[in-house]
C-alpha cells in the first residue's frame, strides 16, 4: 500500500536577518532533514520537546509552512507543485486542529459560522444547509444545538477543541494533523477528547499526526511513534516498542522523566542541561552534549538509521537496548 | 499519622475566599482546612478552576483584594495568624519566612531588572547588608540552582534565560533567605518533563530538611514524586486528603478515583479512557449539593441535596455520602 503522506528529507530552516541591509547571518534549523511515512488509515504519534520542531513538521504537511528543501508527497503527489484547483482539493483531504483552543478559533464569530465558513467557501453546502449541515457536527463532537449561535468565549477548553475538531471535520478529511490538541486541557477533559479523537478515527477511517510531547497520551492513540530532538527524528517504530523498549538514549531519558504514581524516582535518569540552540545546532549527532553515553564519534558525523521496523539514529543502541 | 499541634508550621483553618466578578460573587475557596509540618511536602491538586492557585496565593495575603475578600478562615503560621496581621509585619514574613515559586517565571521576574539585582534586592529588603554581599549571596545561590554561568547570569535580563534557568532563578530567589515554608504554585507546568525532572530533583535537593514546601499542581505523577500528604480539590472545597500513598492506593472520593483512573498509563492493551463525563460546573452557579453530583457515576438524591463534609478516618478525610465511613 502506498502511503498516504510521504515526507522526504525536508528541511525547514528560518534565515535570522540582521543589520540595515537585513542580511542572513544564520538559519534556525527548525527540521534539518526529517523523512516520515504515513499510512492510510494509521496514527503517527510524533513527540518531543518544546522546540524540537515537531509543529514545524505538522504545518509543512498541511501547506502552512513552505519547506526549504525535500519534498512532501500527498497520496504521491509533490504538494509544492499543486496549481489552484489542486489546492483546493488537497485543502479538503488534509486539516489541522491547534493546539490552543483560546487562540484557534475567531472571538467575532458563532460556532455556525466557524464551523461552515469553509464547507461554504469550498462551495460544499449552500447556506440554506447550514444549520442542518453544523448540527450534525456538532453531534458527531458530542455537542448540542444549544452551541450553534454562541461565541468561543461562552465554553470551556474541552468544548472549544472539540468544536474546532468539528470544523476540521467539515470538509470530510482523509487526514488531520493534531498539533497538541489536549496539552492544554484538564485531565478528566483531555481523556473525553481523546476518546473522541480514536471514536471519529474509526467512523471516518482517517489518519492522524498527532502531535504531543505527552508519551503517555502518544502511546494511547498511535500505532507508530517518532521521537524528535532538535530538528531530527532520533527513533521511530511501533508505538508498543518505542516507549517500552526504548533503543535511544533520548527516548529513554524522556521515558524515565514523566512522573507517574508508582513510579520510582531513584531510577530516574535525569539529562544534564538543556535543548541547544537549533540556530547553532552541535556537530554529529544533536543530542551528544547531553548523552550519557556520548563518544568521540558522536561529536563528528550524525548518525544514520539502525534497524528496519523499530529504527534508532544512535551508534550506541546495541549497547543500550 | 496524626500531627501533633505544636509541630505544625502551617495551619489553615476554614480559610474562605469570595471574588467579586461582573457577573456576580462568587466563592473561589470554601472552608478549607489543611496543615504542613516543618520538613513536610504537601500536595494540593485539582483541575484548572477549582480554588487552588487562589487557596495558596491568600495564604500570605497575595491576592488581589478587592476583586478578592477573605471572608473567613485562620491562618495560622508558627502560631501566628497571617490573616490578622499588620501589613508591615506580613511583609517581614513574606519572602524570609515564606518563599514562593510562581507559575510563569517570565511574567513573575521583572522583565526590567537584572536577574542579580532582582535576587539581591530580596536579601535587602530583610537584612541590613551592603550590595557587593548581597549580589554574591545571590551568585551563590544561582550556583546551588545548578545555573552554570553564574557571572553571566547575575548580568542578565530575564528574557535571555530559557525557561528552565528562569524557573531556577524563581527558585533561587524563593530559597535565598532559606525560609520555614515554601509555596511553590504549578512550579514545573510551563516546563519540558526532562527540565520538569530536573526542577524537581533540585526542588527536593535545596529545600532542606526543616522546611516545609506546599506544591500546587494538577499533575497527580508531580504529587506521589514530591510529596507527603495531600489534598484534592474540586469547585473551591477539599474532597479528600490524606498521605499520599494511601490516597493513590485507595482513593476514597469518586473525584478522586476519576482523576486517577484518567492518568493516561504506559501499560500495554489499555483501549480507551475512563474518563469523567461532562465537566466542572461554573463556580457562580454551583448545585446545592454536592458540587460533583453531576458527574458522578455514584450520586444519589441525598448528593444533590446538600454537602457533603469532610470525615476524617484515621487521617484520610473524605467528603463523600456514598463512601463507606
Amino acid at each position: 500500500m502506498p502511503p498516504l503522506v510521504s515526507i522526504d528529507d525536508i528541511k525547514v530552516w528560518f534565515p535570522i536577518r540582521k543589520g540595515v541591509f537585513n542580511r542572513v547571518v544564520g538559519n534556525v534549523r527548525a527540521v534539518d532533514g526529517v523523512s516520515l511515512d504515513i499510512m492510510p488509515g494509521e496514527t503517527m504519534g510524533l513527540v518531543g520537546e518544546s522546540g524540537c520542531g515537531k509543529t514545524t513538521i505538522g504545518r509543512a504537511i498541511i501547506g502552512l509552512q513552505p519547506v526549504t528543501s525535500g519534498k512532501i508527497l500527498f497520496e504521491g503527489e509533490d504538494i509544492s507543485q499543486f496549481g489552484h484547483n489542486e489546492r483546493q482539493r488537497f485543502c479538503r483531504s488534509c486539516q489541522m486542529v491547534f493546539q490552543d483552543p483560546y487562540s484557534s478559533l475567531n472571538p467575532r464569530m458563532t460556532v455556525l459560522d466557524i464551523i461552515t465558513e469553509a464547507m461554504v467557501y469550498h462551495g460544499l453546502i449552500s447556506s440554506r444547509e447550514r444549520e442542518t449541515k453544523a448540527l450534525e457536527l456538532l453531534a458527531e463532537v458530542g455537542m448540542g444545538r444549544d452551541a450553534l449561535n454562541r461565541y468561543p468565549h461562552e465554553f470551556s477548553g474541552g468544548q472549544r477543541q472539540r468544536i474546532s475538531i468539528a470544523r476540521a471535520l467539515s470538509l470530510n478529511p482523509r487526514f488531520i494533523v493534531c498539533d497538541e490538541p489536549v496539552s492544554a486541557l484538564d485531565v478528566s477533559v483531555q481523556a473525553q477528547v481523546i476518546n473522541l479523537l480514536m471514536d471519529l478515527r474509526e467512523k471516518h477511517s482517517l489518519s492522524y499526526l498527532f502531535i504531543s510531547h505527552d508519551l503517555s497520551v502518544v502511546r494511547l492513540i498511535s500505532q507508530r511513534v517518532a521521537v524528535m530532538y532538535l530538528g531530527h527524528i532520533v527513533e521511530i517504530g511501533k508505538a508498543e516498542e518505542v516507549l517500552e523498549k526504548p533503543l535511544h538514549p533520548y527516548t529513554q531519558a524522556l521515558l524515565s522523566a514523566v512522573p507517574r504514581p508508582g513510579k520510582n524516582v531513584e531510577e530516574r535518569i535525569i539529562l544534564k542541561g538543556e535543548l541547544p540552540s537549533p540556530a547553532n545546532p552541535p556537530t554529529g549527532c544533536p543530542f551528544h552534549p547531553r548523552c550519557p553515553y556520548a563518544t568521540d564519534e558522536c561529536r563528528t558525523a550524525l548518525p544514520a538509521f539502525v534497524g528496519t521496523e523499530h529504527k534508532c539514529a544512535c551508534y550506541h543502541f546495541s549497547k543500550l537496548a | 499519622m496524626s500531627v501533633s499541634e505544636s509541630s505544625k508550621l502551617l495551619d489553615v483553618r476554614g480559610l474562605t475566599v469570595d471574588i467579586e466578578t461582573e457577573d456576580g460573587l462568587f466563592r473561589a475557596v470554601d472552608h478549607v482546612s489543611f496543615s504542613i509540618a516543618a520538613g513536610e511536602t504537601f500536595g494540593l491538586v485539582g483541575e484548572s478552576g477549582c480554588g487552588k492557585s487562589v487557596t495558596s496565593m491568600s495564604l500570605a495575603r497575595l491576592i488581589p483584594c478587592p476583586p478578592c475578600s477573605i471572608t473567613s478562615g485562620e491562618v495560622l503560621f508558627c502560631g501566628r495568624d497571617l490573616l490578622k496581621l499588620p501589613i508591615e509585619e506580613l511583609r517581614r514574613i513574606r519572602g524570609k519566612e515564606i518563599g514562593v515559586i510562581f507559575q510563569e517565571p517570565m511574567t513573575a521576574l521583572s522583565p526590567l531588572i537584572r536577574v542579580g539585582e532582582q535576587l539581591a534586592e530580596v536579601v535587602h529588603l530583610h537584612e541590613k547588608i551592603d550590595h557587593k554581599e548581597a549580589l554574591e549571596r545571590a551568585r551563590l545561590w544561582l550556583d546551588k540552582v545548578g545555573i552554570p554561568d553564574t557571572r553571566r547570569c547575575i548580568s542578565a535580563y530575564p528574557f535571555e534565560l530559557s525557561g528552565g534557568m528562569r524557573q531556577r532563578v524563581m527558585i533561587a530567589m524563593a530559597l535565598i533567605l532559606q525560609p520555614k515554608l515554601i509555596i511553590a504554585d504549578e512550579p514545573t507546568t510551563a516546563l519540558d518533563v526532562t527540565i520538569q525532572a530536573q526542577i524537581l530533583d533540585l526542588m527536593r535537593e535545596v529545600k532542606g530538611p526543616d522546611a516545609a514546601l506546599l506544591i500546587i499542581t494538577h499533575d497527580m505523577g508531580v504529587i506521589w514524586e514530591m510529596c507527603q500528604k495531600m489534598a484534592v480539590m474540586y469547585a473551591s472545597r477539599i474532597v479528600e486528603t490524606g498521605s499520599v500513598k494511601e490516597l493513590f492506593a485507595n482513593p476514597l472520593h469518586p473525584y478522586t478515583q476519576g482523576l486517577l483512573r484518567s492518568i493516561p498509563s504506559m501499560n500495554i492493551g489499555v483501549e480507551r479512557l475512563p474518563h469523567i463525563s461532562g465537566q466542572v460546573p461554573s463556580l457562580l452557579k454551583l448545585p446545592p449539593g454536592c458540587a460533583f453530583a453531576e458527574r458522578c457515576g455514584i450520586a444519589t438524591e441525598a448528593c444533590k441535596a446538600s454537602v457533603p463534609q469532610l470525615a476524617d478516618n484515621k487521617g484520610h478525610a473524605v467528603a463523600c455520602f456514598k463512601t463507606p465511613r
